[in-house]
């Protein structure tokens, strides 16, 4: 049953949607980071659907306070998030470390050519003269 | 003896300029034209005028990375340039030339992987501090009880490594940030033989050691610590541990 209650969950959830896809159109967003947050808006957007069955489950599982339950998976939810941003802050700095000890053994080698070749040229120049 | 093999002495630098002539003489005056590459990591004094003024090849890291990435940083630049072996020099005159001899003449004739030089191994007179001390035993613990090897200096950065090692040394992710007890347990699981020859050092005259102050020395313990465990857990499971 459609609980009106819910009504502005919903509107925040089909907000939060506009505002992602805008993003992702342009470019501000990737697609694959946007999907998490597609989920997390459609959960809301669902939440008349399945509030009744949330009060069912925090019975099930002992909890007196069904909105408990609720902001323990919210926890659970930004837990996972932020480990994902862990992992890829990971990622990024190995990339970047790699990037900055690649850029410091180009720079040496150019460096290197451009004194052979300065060397040359004076080489030459004498030769000319 | 194969002395032909060609040898690349890595040193890192860091805010070094009133430190880094000695080094450099010093490996000159012993080894003649030995290949060096100083690895100057974002210094803000003026290493990197006295190194030009020295002569000396040098690689300019365009931002700070840290010892073991500017260690690694001349490790990749060995293994492009198809060195034979490298030996890890600091760049604070801690380390002797003459002591580099033992290192280069015990992995040309020990079959060895990674050869470390040793504070400990012979009573050197080294004046070690009491909590690194303690630090340095708790480690060597670790490694003798996760691989069964005696390494008695196992933070020691005066080290010779052959061209496997430095092959894997190269690739990204495989040096971790501290590349001390938890990466000589590793590589020690991993199949490559680690040795240590006894070492003189000297104390560090100007400067600041990456160990400074109170809180650098207990992320360091603490973070070398957990390696070793996550090592031991990964031993445990049969696992390669990779990254610790």
């Amino acid at each position: 049953m459609y609980n009106l209650r819910y009504i502005p969950f919903v509107i925040i959830g089909v907000f939060a949607i506009v505002f992602l896809i805008v993003n992702v159109k342009r470019k501000k967003f990737s697609e694959k980071d946007s999907l998490i947050w597609a989920f997390a808006g459609l959960i809301l957007i669902l939440s008349p659907f399945y509030m009744d069955y949330v009060d069912k489950l925090a019975v099930m599982v002992g909890v007196d306070y069904a909105p408990s339950l609720i902001f323990a998976m919210a926890f659970l939810f930004v837990f996972f998030l932020i480990y994902r941003l862990t992992a890829t802050v990971h990622n990024l700095n190995e990339k970047v470390t790699e990037l900055i000890q690649l850029n410091s053994i180009y720079e040496n080698e150019l460096r290197i050519l451009k004194e052979k070749l300065d060397e040359r040229d004076l080489k030459d120049g004498d030769n000319k003269s | 003896m194969d002395r032909e093999k060609s040898l690349l002495f890595v040193i890192p630098v860091y805010n070094e300029e009133k430190n880094i002539r000695r080094p450099v003489e010093d490996i000159r005056h012993v080894f003649g034209d030995a290949d060096i590459i100083a690895v100057n990591d974002n210094s803000s004094d003026g290493t990197i005028q006295v190194l030009k003024e020295l002569g000396v090849n040098y690689l300019n890291l365009p931002l700070n990375l840290g010892y073991s990435g500017a260690v690694q940083t001349g490790i990749i630049y060995a293994n492009r340039n198809n060195y034979d072996y490298v030996i890890q020099f600091d760049g604070d005159g801690q380390h002797k030339a003459k002591e580099a001899v033992k290192l280069y003449d015990g992995i040309l004739t020990s079959g060895s992987n990674i050869i470390i030089g040793s504070r400990f191994l012979d009573n050197t007179g080294y004046k070690h501090p009491f909590f690194r001390k303690i630090g340095t035993a708790l480690f060597s613990f670790m490694i003798k009880v996760l691989t069964g090897k005696k390494i008695t200096d196992p933070t020691s950065g005066f080290q010779i490594q052959d061209k496997k090692t430095i092959k894997k040394y190269s690739i990204p992710g495989e040096y971790p940030e501290f590349p001390d007890a938890n990466l000589i347990a590793r590589m020690i699981l991993e199949g490559y033989v680690v040795s240590e020859v006894s070492c003189e050092m000297a104390e560090r005259t100007d400067g600041v050691s990456m160990h400074a102050g109170i809180i650098k020395p207990i992320k360091y313990a603490i973070k070398c610590t957990y390696s070793l465990l996550l090592i031991g857990i990964f031993k445990l499971f049969g696992r390669k541990s990779k990254n610790v």
